[in-house]
């Protein structure tokens, strides 16, 4: 109970978890470019080989990044519930559309057959894997070099008018600011519990009172934000800041062997998947 | 002999417009310069228009009458705000909220990235500019985790980056604590004394005595204006005005009250010790008359 | 002696623990007030006063040691946290920034609505808290909380606090961000809710004009422990406290030491204006001790 309100503490993503590593030290650009590249592959692996290599690979870019494997872990908690619904409704209702393998069981709509069960599985092996893919950049990277890399990766969509560098400052503006609102979360919540507000009590179908128990966080919350957000925009305004206008580059990133060697072993993880047989 | 002013306010007045009946005059018809390498405070009690006005000072805001010139630049023309802001630095009262980037050295580059200063040239100044506010050691870091003095520190280094004239710190104290609050006036102490001109808006009075000279602002107005000393002299008038003076201030004219020898016009802590040392007959022995 | 109020007895505290960012906020802090105390907690950013006054309302539990709190103990498994909260009223920094109704009435009215009062008291209990900060009940009840002054909704988030009729009121920076005016208004009242009408107030304060103004009592923090308690003058008595830990002093004390350090037989503790001036006029030739 003690720690009930102790947002900051437990929010691991978008934590930078430096540890001086190869993987570190990756032109992130490369790094972002070479994490797409596996999700996709990942994302469109159905076998249960290939999602085996996949969840090596992964458990070996941990190893590489001497990232604690526990940080990966508990990064899956929150996403368990999504993973079991996902699993439930897969497993009542694939079984109709995904046609072959052995029926086990029919009843009306229902139908669940090898196939059926075989995408559940291999739907939670693939959610876990992005999720310890998506660890070992975030702890790897730090949010600025993200932001860096997909200004980077996104440029050449300027030529289609695309506002990349607004873009990129805005992403920077809300990374920057998660921690920031996260403390201020947590002291309003503080602050309405001193004076009696109670969260999350109560039957979780009273939607509407459970919704009401929140207004005390919430409206304090988006009018700090409001003052906030005038407050940065003078402070911009007031370093000559543009928007639209040409601006020039703090960081420059200069790509090195690894780098070239990251991006290689990434195509080569996602040629593999996809190209690994399936037995069963 | 005066100095050729480096800002020069000139008449200015402005409202700030609610809906059409409702309009709320903050400033009325304020003139006054800033000279080259002065530090000059404006203190007043909110609402006064003192805050309103430091904004006039970069083109922040613009006045509904009259001029505000930035070295010959009429902040009215906008296409000179990016040049004036960048002569004339802007820190704000909220550590927290005038942090952009997500690591301190970014942060100081963020002004140089916006007025498309070369990378190269952009390392360096960076450099100085965190090693003049001593704060080299946290370039790599996350603002977040800084203490709030440690912010208004990157905060000025952004500024200084980008080697403006002058720098306004618009209640940039308020927030901070007294460990923090002395380094900062630490390091405005340090530039003004290198020559940087220095406007600070604040509720400090012991801050304003540092100062060179003092504004007083009353309903967008100035009401007072002089040396700290003629400042908090008119003890009765800031009361009036809901302000304070210096405690040293306030002491002085205590001891004065009822030793009228002593001088009632000190406003720095020294200075109330070296009058009790003058005030000594030549043999250190005090003696009893 | 009775028992007092608020009695903390080796307070240990640790965040995060068992990830390599543990860090002990808390290091065994023992501290106490008694009934109708006011009782001053100073001490640098991360010194752990605010860990510490989250445990008075039970934000935060003890991890090992005791808090007492009117004869509750903290650690007891079946703890009342929402009777606790009655009792301990606790006001955090900025706490205009957590009002969220409209009108203030209603703002003021949600903590006794929480407590599932009857109307009738609760309109007793928001009149009472609001004349009690200096709100006109008739008056504010129907303003509108956006429109107030930042001091007047630091006034209406206090009167929240007190609407619950706490026994010991805990304030956290109380005047922080306030322009001179609002901060001694805010001061003025908090010395009467706790002289006139015997509320224990125990306040985080880095202005140590206002420790000396409000404080019986005062616990300097350091590094999660109490490093040093005593009354006021106790404190700004003891030089090598206050200097090993930049906890600052009222510049009449600073002045009285620099005195001290030149060879003038002056009481350094003499923090009131009167009282250090009567040090002063002590060692001026002519004056007799």
């Amino acid at each position: 109970m003690a720690g009930e309100f102790e947002l900051t503490r437990n929010i691991t993503i978008g934590q930078y978890l430096p540890t001086g590593s190869v993987i570190h030290r990756l032109d992130p650009r490369y790094k972002l470019a070479a994490y797409v590249i596996i999700v996709i592959a990942i994302a469109m692996c159905s076998s249960y080989l290939g999602n085996l290599v996949a969840l090596a690979f992964c458990l070996w870019l941990f190893w590489q990044s001497r990232i604690p494997i526990h940080y990966g872990i508990s990064g899956i908690k929150p996403a368990v519930p999504f993973i079991i619904i996902l699993g439930v409704l897969q497993l009542l209702f694939y079984g109709g559309i995904a046609t072959g393998g052995t029926v086990y069981f029919e009843y009306a709509f229902v139908k669940i057959t090898s196939a059926s069960i075989k995408l559940v599985i291999v739907s939670a092996v693939r959610f876990v894997e992005i999720i310890f893919i998506s660890s070992v950049l975030t702890l790897s990277t730090s949010t600025t070099q993200l932001t860096h890399g997909m200004e980077r990766l996104l440029s050449p969509l300027e030529k289609v008018k695309f506002p990349v560098h607004t873009f990129a400052v805005v992403i920077t503006i809300a990374v920057r600011f998660v921690p920031t609102f996260a403390m201020e979360m947590e002291k309003m919540m503080k602050a309405q519990a001193s004076r009696g507000a109670e969260f999350g009590t109560g039957e979780w179908w009273r939607i509407v009172k459970r919704t009401k128990d929140m207004f005390p966080i919430i409206i304090p919350l988006f009018n700090v934000a409001m003052t906030r957000a005038e407050d940065l925009i003078l402070a911009m305004e007031a370093r000559c800041y543009t928007p639209g206008a040409a601006r020039s580059a703090y960081n420059h990133y200069r790509a090195a062997a690894r780098d070239y060697a990251a991006l290689a072993v990434g195509i080569l993880a996602a040629l593999i998947l996809l190209i690994v047989p399936d037995p069963l | 002999m005066k100095k050729e002013a480096l800002i020069r306010v000139e008449g200015v007045s402005f409202a700030y417009t609610i809906n059409q009946t409702n309009i709320i005059p903050v400033l009325r018809d304020v003139s006054f310069q800033v000279y080259p390498g002065e530090y000059l405070a404006m203190i007043g009690h909110n609402g006064s228009g003192k805050s309103t006005l430091a904004k006039m000072l970069n083109g922040i805001l613009t006045p509904d009458a009259g001029d505000v010139w930035v070295e010959g630049l009429n902040t009215k023309e906008k296409s000179l705000h990016r040049e004036i802001r960048r002569r004339v630095g802007m820190v704000f009262q909220h550590p927290d909220n005038q942090l952009v980037a997500t690591i301190v050295e970014d942060d100081v580059a963020f002004g140089l990235e916006n007025i498309g200063v070369p990378a190269d040239e952009m390392k360096q100044r960076v450099d100085e500019a965190l090693e003049a506010v001593g704060m080299s050691a946290f370039r790599q870091r996350p603002p977040h985790h800084l203490s709030g003095g440690q912010k208004q520190r990157i905060a000025i280094a952004g500024i200084l980056a980008m080697k403006p004239d002058c720098i306004v710190l618009d209640e940039a104290t308020s927030m901070l604590d007294s460990h923090g609050r002395r380094e900062i006036l630490g390091v405005i102490g340090k530039l003004n004394k290198a020559g940087m001109t220095i406007v600070s808006v604040t509720h400090h009075m012991s801050e304003a005595a540092d100062a060179d000279r003092v504004l007083v602002m009353e309903e967008g107005q100035i009401v007072l204006e002089g040396t700290p000393r003629e400042v908090f002299r008119q003890a009765e008038r800031l009361h009036a005005l809901h302000l304070d003076v210096p405690q040293a201030s306030q002491l002085a004219a205590a001891v004065n009250r009822q030793y009228q020898r002593f001088r009632p016009d000190l406003i720095h802590k020294d200075e109330i010790v070296d009058e009790v040392e003058r005030l000594q007959p030549p043999i250190a022995e005090v003696s009893g008359s | 002696m009775s028992q007092p109020l608020l009695q903390v007895k080796g307070l240990r505290h640790t965040y995060m623990r068992g990830t390599p960012l543990e860090h002990t906020a808390l290091h065994g802090v023992d501290m106490y007030a008694n009934k109708g105390e006011c009782v001053a907690i100073i001490g640098h950013t991360g010194s752990g006063k605010s860990t510490l006054i989250q445990h008075f309302n039970g934000l935060q539990l003890p991890e090992s040691g005791q808090v007492v709190i009117d004869g509750v103990d903290l650690s007891q498994p079946k703890l009342n946290v929402k009777e606790l909260r009655k009792k301990v009223g606790l006001v955090f920094q900025n706490p205009e920034d957590q009002l969220f109704e409209k009108l203030v009435g209603d703002d003021v009215a949600y903590g006794p609505f929480k407590q599932g009062l009857p109307l009738e008291q609760v309109v007793e209990q928001v009149k009472w808290a609001m004349e009690l900060v200096g709100l006109s009940f008739e008056e504010m009840k129907d303003r509108a909380t956006y429109a107030l002054s930042g001091g007047q909704k630091r006034k209406v988030a206090l009167a929240g606090v007190l609407a619950l009729r706490p026994k010991i009121l805990v304030l956290d920076e109380p005047t922080a961000g306030l322009d001179p005016k609002s901060r001694k208004e805010l001061l003025e009242r908090i010395r009467y809710l706790n002289r006139q009408e015997q509320l224990t107030v125990i306040f985080v304060s880095h202005n140590m004009e206002e420790v000396a103004y409000l404080a019986d009592r005062v616990y300097v923090m350091a590094g999660g422990c109490v490093v040093c308690s005593g009354t006021p003058r106790e404190i700004f008595g003891n030089r090598s406290v206050l200097e090993e830990h930049q906890a600052g002093a009222p510049e009449t004390v600073e002045i009285l030491y620099r005195l001290y350090d030149r060879g003038f037989d002056v009481k350094p503790d003499a923090f009131l204006v009167e009282e250090a001036a009567q040090e002063i006029l002590s060692v001026l030739p002519g004056i007799r001790r």
